[in-house]
């Protein structure tokens, strides 16, 4: 864990984070407050789960535009099944087989088809939405959730809200599987040189559809809480733009949209930050339209103090490992 | 017979190393002239400063009798002497027309570009050297071999005196490689000089009048084909009649067991019909230019690309390997020809490159063990001496040989048996290629078999039981050490075919 701490001391996320939540609680008191604190999380949690996904998925080379989509198709497929039948089984179970479906559509059409992932996954993104659209008739889908679909979005565990602590344990899971299983070394690898990791023996495309499961599985369970936290399923609206916020998250949380290189760390940190300001934006009072503004200016001043850091150096020096570990 | 040009003592060095020292060379009006000579004889050195595309340290180029520099390719082209490159420099956006007429764009008299006029030269000219596109036709639309007509006809539009031709029919195939020599005697007929760079015995035999034989950047020969044979063209390429050296002294180790097994294996376009046999302990060495399938062949014994026919029968089991990891699985391993780009996974560390192949050696039920993982990526790299400082450094910070040593830990850590070697000490220096030497014999006594790809003869002299060259994705001859002859496996990588001597070579 300490090489990771310093990884992430490394790529200025702590540094960042730091910074923030120092600037922020001078900015306003009532940011410290754990009520606030706890918002924070909730907020950011949704995007974070959703930004994970992406991680894995842009780790491995790729990247994922159908997220948003299968956000909204999710949401109101579990409200249709509610309406129709009150079976909580299925109601979890049926939409996350579409965004596996979905995502292995995106993994077929990349691998298999040998499309550019931006493509791909822009196709899937347009016909996720489009059919999200038309299996309701394009109307909200508002229905008398029970209680144990609320919890979700409402419950809490040991104080921690349960889309806080779904965002933890998503983001635990997926440190575990990047850094102590094949399939994460295989992630990174075929990332960073697909050529020579097909030539190590690494199955390239069973790694590149698994992350587009993975990544699709995660966004219908975004999908999930969202709907429970709205007590509607909103087949337009629901996870617009949610693929850009998701990769702008990764995109400050410092992985490279190159692949193989970064860590889950990277969401994780990412939708923090962005939680933080838009939180930080909404005790001041700030307009919406101006957060869309100050969002690009976050992603710009990331970028900006990592390539600052590297090019002094300290945080290299930093991170410097000092044993012969090896560790992601 | 006039001399159109006379170079005399170019000389050129690159950071210090001598490419041509002193050279001399006359090029005939109307003669096509082979300019021949192994890898690094400096042929591509003289040919770009004939074009003037480099400055010669020292020399004169005189033509017509007359003594000329040329600062740039364009004085060159100025005396009548173009260039066809092996990278043709065709631009693909632009239509044939203009790709003809670049940097020599016809005006009409009120200095307007004549179009009209170039379509129909351009055409006129094209329809001579037997292409049938049209001239509006898009670069990127054409044939290797059609652009490289264009390339030709850019020349005949400068009323050239000198073509020079470097390996012009390295991705040709037959018919167009006829229709190419059909235009060079063409333009031999009417006057015109031509430069023939190639490899290949049966080009420089049939197509060439004269051969300047280049080695170590200095003149080692220069005859008339009519006189000359091929083990003395050979031999005036080489400077010597080298045997194999009993540096492998070793082998008296070699066994019976065939590893290795493989039957016509064809792939179109690069590979026909090749038959090869891997003993247990053996070193096979693979002779090839560019081009001659070396890689190609590798390739497919490892399961990296398919094959469009023959047979495999390696270690016991039928059949092609479906993908590297089943290969690898049966105890194959390859280390590309590209190190940085198919070798290793550069922003990886050290330690992660050398397990990449065998990680799943070290699953437990919690998951990697990454404790175990790492003493094992120690004692590789500390068994083939890989210089680093930690093995979480980032394996592109390594220099080539290191590099190269992860490459053959990674294949050891994994268990491999047969080693398959595409130019592995290509670009490493000196002491890094003996530890792969010394590698590639311990390797050997302990059982393990290794097919050797090299350009370097004499590499391939010094390490192997057995060579194979491979010309133009066929395999033309096989010698086994006690008869190595290096005039002879030249001539194999230059196209010779073995004449079958008491029976078929044993392979």
């Amino acid at each position: 864990m300490t090489a990771t701490l310093k990884r992430a001391f490394a790529d200025g996320n702590i540094i960042i984070l730091v910074a923030l939540l120092v600037g922020a609680s001078l900015i306003t008191p009532y940011f410290l407050t754990p009520e606030n604190l706890l918002n924070v999380v909730r907020a950011a949690a949704l995007i974070g789960i959703v930004a994970i996904g992406m991680n894995v998925v842009i780790l491995a080379g790729g990247i994922d535009l159908s997220v948003g989509s299968v956000v909204a198709l999710c949401g109101a497929i579990a409200a249709s099944i509610w309406v129709a039948n009150a079976n909580p089984f299925l109601f979890i179970l049926v939409p996350l087989l579409v965004a596996l479906a979905v995502g292995l559509a995106n993994g077929l059409l990349v691998t298999l088809v040998g499309m550019q992932p931006f493509v791909a996954t822009l196709i899937l993104m347009t016909v996720a939405r489009g059919a999200g659209l038309v299996y309701t008739s394009g109307q909200p889908i508002y229905a008398p959730y029970p209680p144990e679909f609320l919890f979700l979005s409402r419950g809490t565990l040991f104080g921690l809200p349960i889309p806080a602590v779904i965002f933890l344990a998503v983001t635990v899971v997926t440190w575990y599987v990047l850094k102590w299983r094949t399939i994460g070394r295989a992630i990174y690898a075929t990332g960073a040189n697909e050529k020579a990791a097909r030539l190590s023996g690494i199955d390239v495309n069973r790694v590149k559809i698994a992350t587009y499961l993975y990544c699709a599985a995660l966004a219908g369970l975004a999908g999930l809480i969202l709907t429970s936290r709205m007590g509607s399923g909103e087949p337009g609206q629901a996870g617009v733009f949610w693929e850009l916020d998701a990769i702008a998250a990764v995109v400050i949380g410092g992985t490279s949209l190159q692949g193989g290189k970064g860590s889950v760390w990277g969401g994780f940190v990412g939708a923090l930050i962005i939680g933080i300001v838009s939180n930080l934006f909404n005790l001041l009072g700030v307009e919406p339209e101006w957060q869309q503004v100050a969002k690009g200016a976050i992603i710009l001043a990331a970028v900006g103090i990592r390539w600052a850091g590297g090019q002094v150096g300290i945080m290299r020096t930093l991170s410097r490992p000092r044993s012969n570990e090896v560790s992601r | 017979m006039s001399t159109f040009i006379e170079a005399r003592g170019i000389e050129k060095a690159f950071m210090g190393v001598k490419a041509l020292n002193g050279v001399d060379l006359d090029v005939h009006v109307g003669e096509v002239l082979a300019l021949v000579g192994a890898n690094g004889a400096g042929k591509s050195t003289l040919m770009r400063i004939l074009a003037g595309a480099q400055p010669p340290d020292a020399g004169t180029i005189a033509i017509d009798g007359g003594p000329v520099s040329f600062g740039r390719p364009q004085d060159a082209q100025d005396c009548g002497i173009s260039t066809v490159y092996q990278e043709l420099m065709i631009v693909p956006d632009l239509p044939v027309v203009e790709n003809v007429f670049l940097g020599a764009l016809k005006k009409n008299r009120f200095g307007l570009l004549d179009w009209p006029a170039m379509r129909v030269e351009a055409g006129r000219i094209l329809s001579t050297l037997g292409f049938s596109a049209s001239v509006d036709a898009l670069a990127n639309t054409l044939s290797i071999a059609e652009m490289q007509l264009v390339e030709i006809a850019k020349t005949l539009t400068r009323q050239s005196r000198l073509v020079i031709m470097d390996e012009p029919t390295a991705s040709l195939a037959k018919e167009e490689v006829e229709n190419l020599f059909k235009i060079v005697r063409r333009l031999s007929a009417e006057g015109i000089a031509i430069i023939f760079i190639t490899h290949h015995l049966n080009e420089i035999f049939e197509i060439c009048d004269r051969a300047v034989i280049l080695r170590d950047g200095a003149n080692a020969g220069n005859a008339t084909i009519a006189e000359l044979t091929e083990n003395e063209l050979v031999s005036m390429m080489l400077g010597r009649s080298v045997t194999a050296n009993v540096d492998r002294s070793g082998t008296a180790l070699r066994q019976d067991e065939i590893v290795l097994s493989a039957r016509g294996i064809t792939r179109a376009p690069a590979l026909h019909d090749i038959d090869l046999t891997l003993r247990r302990g053996e070193v096979l060495g693979i002779a090839g230019l560019m081009g001659a399938g070396r890689t190609e062949l590798v390739r497919i014994l490892f399961g990296a690309d398919p094959a469009d026919g023959g047979t495999l029968e390696a270690k016991g089991r039928v059949g092609y390997f479906g993908s590297p990891r089943a290969a690898l699985d049966a105890g194959l391993g390859l280390a590309p020809e590209d190190r940085k780009g198919e070798g290793l996974i550069l922003p990886l560390s050290i330690g992660q490159n050398i397990t990449l192949s065998s990680l799943k050696k070290h699953v437990g039920p919690l998951g990697l063990k990454l404790g175990e993982e790492a003493s094992k990526a120690r004692d590789l790299a500390a068994q083939l001496q890989v210089k680093h400082v930690s093995l979480d450094q980032a394996v592109g910070e390594l220099s080539g040989g290191n590099q190269q040593k992860v490459v053959l830990a990674k294949l050891i850590g994994a268990g491999v048996d047969i080693y398959l070697l595409d130019e592995p000490t290509r670009g490493i220096d000196i002491g890094a290629k003996e530890a792969i030497f010394d590698l590639i014999w311990s390797l050997t006594e302990t059982g393990a078999s290794v097919i050797l790809i090299s350009s370097d003869l004499s590499e391939l002299l010094r390490l192997c039981d057995t060579i194979m060259c491979l010309h133009l994705g066929r395999v033309t001859q096989t010698h086994q050490r006690s008869d190595f002859d290096l005039n002879a496996i030249m001539l194999g990588v230059m196209g010779k075919e073995e004449h079958a001597p008491a029976g078929k070579a044993v392979v």
